[in-house]
């Protein structure tokens, strides 16, 4: 059994109810002092430019500068895996990567012929208080289908580590039965148990 | 030759968490907040 460290008391349970109010009323910056630190790879570029506009939280990415990024993979929808057109621009991508590297430019210099769809790992380390933001607004049915994807792998993680908080999370039209996009609204409701990328 | 993945490809790894996350929460809201808050 936790006690309380001044009162010798038992710690009590923090319920989802008490989670839902303490966001609700704006009492959520004691979510700040729970942490959780996520490894994550084969995210694409396109998608890191995403996630690092969620500021409070801890950033590293794969190096363009310090990396060979022919050892990358580029990630795509699986709609476009086997489009042609899409398979000769990341060759021709590539190919033009490696003459630059072949002819001495310098890497920070040659990525900039690579695309968008190249792989990054991240490390990221984010408290409760900024996940739950995060997860609110990148579970929407309105955002990518990549960061949804990934939203969807986090959430299972979250949920082992701290269920009570996982039941909290999700869009507005999810946790509150309302979505928050006036004329810009979907029209639809999220769920859990449906596939992400479509 | 291009190597090629899916979103559903991606890997996602918890590293290290908050042992209790629960126990830092309450002790937060015990010390600062009033008894109300207990629902």
């Amino acid at each position: 059994m936790i006690l309380s460290i001044f009162k010798n008391e038992p710690i009590k349970k923090v319920s989802a109810k008490l989670l839902h109010f303490l966001f609700k009323a704006e009492h959520d910056s004691v979510l700040e002092h729970a942490v959780i630190s996520f490894m994550i790879r084969g995210a694409s570029r396109s998608w890191l430019a995403q996630i690092t506009r969620h500021r409070i939280a801890s950033m590293t990415s794969s190096s363009q500068h310090y990396q060979d990024y022919r050892d990358y993979p580029f990630v795509v929808h699986k709609s476009l895996v086997n489009k042609e057109q899409v398979h000769m621009a990341f060759d021709d991508s590539l190919l033009r990567y490696t003459i630059l590297i072949q002819q001495g430019i310098p890497r920070e210099e040659a990525r900039q012929v690579l695309t968008n769809a190249m792989a990054v790992n991240f490390k990221w380390t984010i408290n409760a208080r900024s996940l739950y933001n995060f997860m609110r607004l990148r579970m929407c049915l309105r955002n990518t289908a990549e960061i949804r994807v990934s939203c969807s792998k986090i959430f299972p993680l979250v949920q082992q580590w701290w269920p009570e908080y996982a039941e909290i999370l999700g869009p507005p039209c999810y946790t509150n039965g309302k979505c928050n996009q006036e004329f810009m609204t979907c029209g639809r409701k999220y769920d859990r148990k449906k596939s992400i990328s479509g | 030759m291009i190597k090629m993945q899916t979103y559903e490809d991606m890997l996602v790894k918890v590293k290290w968490a908050t042992p209790n996350p629960e126990e830092e929460i309450r002790e937060a809201l015990d010390n600062t907040m009033v008894d109300f808050i207990y629902i």
